[in-house]
């Protein structure tokens, strides 16, 4: 009886009738398997996503293309005597700020932003524009460095706003 | 009856039935499959392209290869309380000049950059815009390489820099990008001349 039951219903489609029924539990296993499907590939999808995204960062524009390129089209001049750092913008970027990198040897390293030196007030606000010019003294805070390389600092925009990005040691100019 | 239902509205092509009759079931299954493969499909495609999209260098304006000029004349007096300096340039290359970024140098180091910006000590020969001179205000480009207009010379009060010994100039262009008019930076076309008092 129950079988000639459940064989109907299968039939004829009886969906709250294979649903509720415990006595059709057979009929359950295509609704919840699609179910579940859907769900573990939404939840598998999420956690690749977030994943992914922690992976690659966010990612900053400038001019409407990623900020790792627009490195590419910097063009500055640097130079450093007698303690001081001097800087011209050549190109058509405008470069927010410098990160300066120095080496004591034995493979010593210390990078700081242009604006934690004391000369660095002097650094324009919105960037050194097209043609702009920066001298400073940075001497007494570097000590005797035997290296001293100059990396430029955009700024571009994110998802979350402004945001800086320091372009990578090819785009950095030597100084000493 | 029943078994041929789906049968039925298959040949007529009974969309609306095949999707919402009960007993049709099986037809509905490929609908979605089909729904759901070009949905994941269109979705995947926008998030890939949104996330390439910032990767695909952009055509930059930038300036014009061959864009060159050069110090014919230069005149500097360094009477205290007169300091003057004369320029002239001349466009030597294949394109138009618009100005000139110019930036002097008070260090006898003849080493170090030029970073003084004297564009604001302007007395004749050209007109300030930000932190360049322009030749002409009027006339894009003015500086071309033919005569007549392809010498300038410009004129400076440098008083209160001190003794100066080095002059850097970088040439500027007006470019078009888009509808736009943009002022482009000439850094391969930068000149530098040495500073001796007359």
């Amino acid at each position: 009886m129950v079988k000639k039951f459940v064989k109907n219903n299968r039939k004829t489609g009886n969906f709250s009738g294979t649903f509720f029924s415990v006595k059709k539990r057979r009929g359950l296993s295509p609704i919840i398997t699609t179910v579940l499907l859907i769900t573990l590939t939404i939840a598998i999808t999420a956690i690749i996503f977030l994943w992914f995204r922690g992976m690659v960062g966010e990612g900053v524009t400038k001019f409407g293309e990623n900020i790792e390129l627009v490195c590419e089209d910097v063009e500055f001049d640097a130079s450093y005597s007698s303690g001081t750092l001097n800087i011209v913008n050549n190109g058509d970027v405008s470069i927010f700020r410098v990160n300066i990198k120095t080496s004591q040897g034995g493979g010593i390293y210390q990078t700081k932003d242009i604006t934690e030196f004391s000369s660095g007030s002097t650094w324009p606000t919105t960037g050194l524009a097209q043609g702009g010019t920066f001298s400073g003294s940075i001497g007494s805070e570097v000590g005797s460095p035997s290296q001293i390389t100059v990396l430029p600092v955009l700024i571009g925009t994110s998802s979350k706003g402004k945001k800086t990005f320091i372009c990578e040691g090819q785009y950095g100019q030597e100084v000493l | 009856m029943l078994l041929q239902a789906p049968d039925k509205s298959r040949k007529k092509g009974n969309f609306l039935s095949t999707i919402f009759l009960k007993r049709n079931r099986n037809g509905l299954s490929v609908v979605i499959g089909y729904v759901l493969l070009i949905a994941i499909s269109v979705v995947m495609s926008v998030v890939v392209y949104s996330f390439l999209k910032g990767y695909v260098p952009k055509d930059t304006t930038k300036c014009s290869e061959g864009t060159s000029i050069f110090i014919r004349d230069i005149f500097y007096t360094c009477t205290s309380g007169a300091e003057t300096l004369n320029i002239t340039v001349k466009n030597n290359g294949k394109f138009s000049v618009n100005g000139y970024f110019i930036h002097v140098s008070n260090v006898s180091n003849l080493d170090a950059l030029a970073t003084i910006d004297i564009s604001s000590r302007i007395k004749l020969g050209g007109n300030i815009s930000g932190n360049s001179i322009v030749f002409n205000n009027l006339i894009y480009n003015y500086l071309t390489p033919d005569e007549p207009n392809n010498v300038r010379t410009s004129s400076f009060n440098v008083t209160k820099y001190g003794r100066l010994y080095k002059v850097e100039i970088i040439p500027t262009r007006l470019q078009e990008e888009g509808n736009k008019k943009k002022i482009v930076s000439c850094g391969d076309a930068k000149i530098s001349e040495m500073l001796t008092c007359k």
